[in-house]
């Protein structure tokens, strides 16, 4: 552990991204702390107006508090993305570990559905779903991670594959492991790092994905803020021109947590696949 | 080789687009709001009107009933007649549409491999330069940009501040077709459109490279006295781009969908703004038609990277 | 360099003041925006979309056309008359006036176009226009196959009858003109279908040249136009980013587009663009379900709209685009009227007032009650508009101040739809778009289906019945005064504002109406045979 540790510390960019990372966290976390504002109270004679010290992120064409819209805005982009990650985790390694250490017929129908989902035009389907079942956090959620599980899925199957052969697994079955203990006790570990590291590309990808979502007006909706919806009432061309502070708080946040996000995936898989030590920073 | 194009197709191909048809006709037609639900807005409409109009596009048959009508109609090679007033056949909706969404991902990219692969070298061949962070640094900003919202800013710079490039759309009726314009219109949908492969390519080729040229032959190769540049580019180059191609395969889906949301921002005359309205307006047939052409493309995009990947490398044989 | 620009403006004003005193000039494209893209229906009985119809009406024209007052004037009908009893209309059309294809237009045309939409196996929308016309109904159910209501006197006079008065009969013979002699072969049911519908062949004032789906429609002016050759060359209909339609209007890319409010100090600000703004035929309103016991009494309904703040709803998130309504027929309407109107200006404590002495009390959570009913409800809000998002908020903070919690819901609008058909709603916000002739009938009858409030009102219904049925637009006008009382009085829904359009036109265009009435500065479409542009 602490092996990795100085590993992953050793990768400046993922060290940085890790920072940062907890650090939105944090204040999304806090949000009630950092700012007195609250993030959905209209003020429609303070609309449109530059950041100044009541506001120090400025506010929106309703009045509201662009850096409070920022912060809860955080909390709910952040949980769409952990929980949709979450979701597709949790289905992929079920299926996936079952298509892995079962093989034979189960392997061909949940890799056959696999191919069926990741055959989905994902962002066409989200949309017609999203449009069809009202936009809503938590469909916005079910969606993403409904329709991403094939990744993990494939990758805990080639996993188990990979396992399934070696001798602690022969020793666990002579011993009279049942099937159950074997896949999650005894393989399940083994895969660990590899689900980490797919882990952390989900939540960067769910974030995206939400974010363009909320943008076509099919991901959270009004008039929660997300960061996706609030880049969203930045689209016309006045406020992308004249008022750049409605959208670069959402907009850049969006950027970093990602950016964050996949740097922190990058450190992981260094640290953690001791062999390809060489191979990146 | 032919025998394992048969069996993708037919044992993996066939099975999974029935699949996948059952479940989204079977979810479009739960989903609430009707394919006459616009008509509402018509002055003086009669419900009479509306009921018929509801039968004759056979929206009273039950579930099973309409997707084993609509699936007969598509073995048969019929889409169907779009809802919308205009009930022009959803194949001709999604010919006439195809080539500007095929242009618009082709030019993405293409803009991804000639921008990507050069990049990924440099990155390779300094690895732990000023050159190498930097680029790598891009790729990764390149990765976690949210597209849509960097194309809608490109439109501003480019076109609203600098009008050097069109605001978006196609060509002008009358505007002359030349190679210039194309590029003119096609720059701003398919740098946004690229960005996240452009970044995606690069790193995936860093990566390749470096690790082929940790290998035994190239040892060789340099033993041999050959130049470094000589052992890059001539034989390292060749091995790090195979699996490049297996990439292809797995950019096909992403860049189709990335489509839909850069159409919408660039009103590009793809398929992109049609699938929003159909989905709005509950068009099933179109949506079906759509999702469904998608989904054989990305299918035969996996293969044909296979294929390719079978045939460059030639330790790779299907059974 | 100052002294430079002088002499230029000076020469460029002259040059136009020339270019102006010359008078109309032939040449040039005109290009008129469209943000959504038309459908590709271009026949003017089978078009529900409204894109399709821009198109329709510049390739066929109509008997009358309906000019910047809203008042009928003729078109291939050089005039009418209505018979003695007012349930006769003969129309005596031009002579000469010919198809693209070179084909005279006669009242066999006329016919064949009307009978076309009351024939058992259309496919449209527009038969509620027309049932009323003798025998209609019983055509349009295979009972006849003749309509007696429709009759070809000769080739240039056609009479319409009706069983009883219905005065906004005459406003409804806009509609294109269909050549009959390329469709008369074609089955009803199957005309959709047709391949002329693609490429149609009309009598205006242009030629339909080519529909490139989700980019353009390009027309050409009919050199052998009955009512003289349009002076543009071209015409197309430029589909447009919604994003980027400012930048286009900058880049001169396009000579006309109708722009939304938020981009109304942006155009506007553009050198060489004028903005008109004015009133369209269209309303919003919040509409209460008046099934629900809670909202049975006026004194809530009331007392809600005195609650609500729409003068800030207009003035500050319409930014001032639009008129605050308090009755269904909007000011750009003969049939408007704003006597005896009450305008239920914004007073929360007369609303909390109102309610209190109708006996609502506040409950454990300040939430007002009476007799086990709640004032606490759902808005319904259909998504993508952002100033309906911003109206609802609103709404939603106005009302807690007098005790009343909103609770919203925002839905995506076909699915919104389907909640009001059920009538599974509290109350929902939405808007109508209106007819030319003000007959408010088809919303507001207790028998419609388009009733959503479910507001029933014996009055109310005659008043209705009276005012179509009634020829005399002096009594007509009184009908629809008393009727506005009512409703104002009743508020089924409270009405919000009255839509107002804001157009950009290019000042290279020239002969449009400067003070454009509800029909816009191209009088819907009809200027553009006349319009020309400075070189």
């Amino acid at each position: 552990m602490a092996m990795f540790w100085r590993r992953f510390c050793r990768n400046r960019l993922a060290f940085a991204g890790l920072v940062i990372l907890v650090l939105f966290v944090v204040s999304a976390l806090l949000a009630p702390y950092l700012t007195t504002h609250d993030p959905n109270k209209a003020n429609l004679r303070l609309r449109n107006q530059p950041p100044s010290s009541a506001h120090p992120f400025g506010t929106d064409d309703m009045g509201r508090d662009i850096l409070a819209r920022t912060l809860y805005g955080g909390r709910i982009s952040l949980s769409v993305g952990l929980v949709s990650a979450g979701i597709s985790l949790v289905i992929g390694t079920i299926l996936g570990a079952l298509a892995g250490y079962c093989g034979g017929a189960v392997d061909t129908v949940i890799m056959r559905l696999a191919d069926v989902f990741y055959s989905f035009p994902f962002l066409i389907l989200a949309i017609t779903i999203s449009a069809i079942f009202g936009p809503s956090i938590y469909n916005t959620m079910i969606i993403l991670g409904v329709l991403s599980w094939p990744g993990p899925a494939r990758l805990l199957r080639a996993e188990f594959l990979k396992f399934k052969t070696t001798d602690f697994v022969a020793a666990a079955t002579a011993l009279g492991a049942r099937p159950g203990r074997i896949m999650f006790r005894h393989i399940l570990p083994n895969a660990f790092s590899p689900l980490l590291v797919s882990a952390t590309l989900e939540v960067a990808a769910a974030i995206l994905s939400e974010a363009g979502l909320s943008f076509l007006g099919l991901g959270v909706p009004p008039p929660a803020p997300s960061w996706g919806n609030m880049l969203n009432r930045a689209r016309p061309l006045h406020i992308l021109a004249g008022m750049p502070w409605m959208w670069i708080p959402p907009g850049l946040a969006v950027f970093v947590v990602v950016l964050s996000i996949n740097f922190v995936g990058d450190g992981l898989r260094d640290a953690l696949d001791p062999r390809q030590e060489k191979k990146d920073y | 080789m032919w025998r394992y194009i048969v069996r993708r197709i037919f044992v993996q191909g066939i099975p999974v687009l029935l699949g996948f048809t059952f479940v989204l006709y079977f979810v479009i037609t739960i989903a609430p709001g009707s394919p006459v639900t616009h008509l509402r807005g018509v002055p003086n409409i009669d419900e009479e009107t509306i009921a018929r109009r509801q039968a004759q596009l056979g929206l009273n048959d039950s579930f099973p009933v309409q997707y084993v009508k609509w699936l007969g109609r598509v073995l048969r090679g019929d889409l169907g007649l779009s809802f919308d007033s205009s009930r022009r056949p959803v194949s001709e909706l999604i010919l006439e549409r195809m080539p500007a969404t095929i242009l618009l991902s082709a030019s993405s990219i293409v803009l991804g491999w000639v921008i990507g692969i050069p990049v990924g070298i440099l990155s390779a061949r300094y690895q732990y330069s000023a050159l190498d962070y930097v680029i790598t640094f891009l790729a990764f900003v390149g990765i976690s940009a949210p597209s849509f919202f960097f194309g809608l800013l490109l439109l501003y710079v480019f076109a609203a501040r600098l009008n050097v490039l069109p605001a978006g759309g196609f060509f002008l009726a009358g505007e002359p077709r030349t190679l210039v314009g194309y590029v003119q219109y096609l720059l701003l949908p398919s740098i946004t459109l690229g960005l996240g492969s452009i970044a995606g390519i690069a790193r995936y080729m860093r990566s390749s490279l470096l690790e082929v040229m940790g290998q035994d032959f190239l040892r060789t190769a340099r033993a041999k006295g050959l130049s470094e540049n000589k052992v890059v580019y001539k034989h390292a180059l060749r091995n790090a781009l195979l699996p490049i191609l297996t990439l292809m395969g797995f950019t096909i889906p992403s860049i189709f969908s990335g489509a839909v949301i850069v159409e919408n921002i660039f009103a590009w005359p793809g398929l992109g703004s049609l699938a929003i309205q159909a989905v709005n307006e509950r068009n099933y047939p179109v949506i079906m038609g759509i999702n469904l052409m998608f989904a054989v493309l990305i299918f035969l995009g996996s293969l044909i990277a296979d294929i390719s990947y079978a045939v460059v490398d030639p330790r790779i044989r299907y059974e | 360099m100052k002294k430079l620009l002088l002499p230029v403006v000076v020469f460029c004003l002259l040059f136009s003041a020339v270019a102006a005193a010359q008078g109309p000039v032939q040449g040039g494209t005109f290009r008129y925006a469209l943000t959504t893209n038309p459908r590709g229906m271009f026949n003017p009985i089978l078009n529900t979309e409204v894109y399709d119809g821009y198109i329709n009406s510049v390739v066929y024209d109509g008997l009358i056309y309906i000019d910047e007052n809203l008042e009928p004037q003729p078109k291939i009908a050089k005039s009418w008359e209505f018979s003695e009893d007012g349930l006769a209309l003969t129309f005596y059309l031009h002579q000469g006036v010919k198809f693209h294809d070179g084909v005279e237009l006669t009242a066999k045309d006329v016919a064949y176009t009307y009978k076309t939409i009351l024939h058992p196996e259309y496919t449209g929308v527009r038969y509620g226009d027309f049932s009323m016309l003798v025998g209609a109904e019983d055509y349009h159910n295979g009972l006849a196959d003749q309509v007696p209501g429709i009759k070809v006197v000769d080739d240039y006079t056609i009479t319409f009858t009706t069983s009883e008065p219905f005065a906004p009969l005459l406003s409804q013979f806009t509609y294109g003109i269909l050549p009959s002699h390329l469709l008369a072969h074609i089955p009803v049911g199957e005309l959709e279908l047709a391949d002329f519908n693609r490429h149609p062949i009309g009598s205006g004032p242009f030629k339909f040249v080519e529909f490139l789906t989700d980019q353009h429609v390009l027309l050409e002016a009919n050199e052998d136009y009955f009512f003289g050759r349009p002076n543009i060359d071209t015409l197309v209909f430029q589909r447009v980013a919604e994003d980027a339609l400012p930048i286009y209007i900058r880049q001169g890319r396009v000579d006309y587009a109708e722009i939304s409010p938020e981009n109304y100090l942006e155009v506007s600000s553009i050198p060489g663009i004028d903005v008109y703004v004015y009133e369209a035929l269209s309303y919003n309103y919040i509409c209460f379900n008046m099934r629900q016991p809670r909202f049975a009494d006026p004194v809530v309904r009331q007392a809600i709209t005195y609650g609500f703040d729409r003068e800030t709803y207009v003035e500050v998130l319409r930014e001032g685009f639009g008129i605050v309504a308090n009755a269904p027929i909007p000011m750009a309407s003969w049939a408007f009227t704003s006597e005896g109107i009450n305008e239920y200006p914004y007073d929360p404590e007369l609303a909390a007032q109102m309610l209190a002495e109708a006996g609502w009390k506040p409950g454990a959570d300040g939430v007002l009650e009476k007799e086990g009913m709640r004032l606490e409800f759902e808005l319904l809000v259909p998504e993508g508009t952002r100033v309906n998002e911003q109206m609802a908020l609103l709404f939603q903070q106005n009302m807690e101040e007098i005790g009343i919690k909103v609770n919203l819901v925002f839905m995506e609008f076909s699915a919104a739809v389907d909640r009001v058909d059920a009538r599974q709603f509290d109350t929902f916000t939405m808007g109508w778009s209106l007819s030319v002739d003000p007959d408010p009938y088809g919303i507001w009858h207790s028998t419609s289906p388009w009733n959503d409030p479910g507001f029933y009102n014996e009055r109310s219904d005659e008043l209705l019945e009276l005012g179509r049925r009634e020829t005399d637009p002096a009594k007509r006008k009184e009908i629809y005064a008393e009727w506005q009382r009512l409703i104002n009085h009743e508020l089924p829904t409270m009405f919000l504002s009255y839509g107002v359009t804001i157009a950009a036109v290019s000042e290279r265009v020239q002969g449009i109406d400067t003070e454009p009435g509800p029909l816009g500065p191209l009088v819907s479409l009809d200027k553009l045979a006349q319009i020309w542009l400075l070189q």
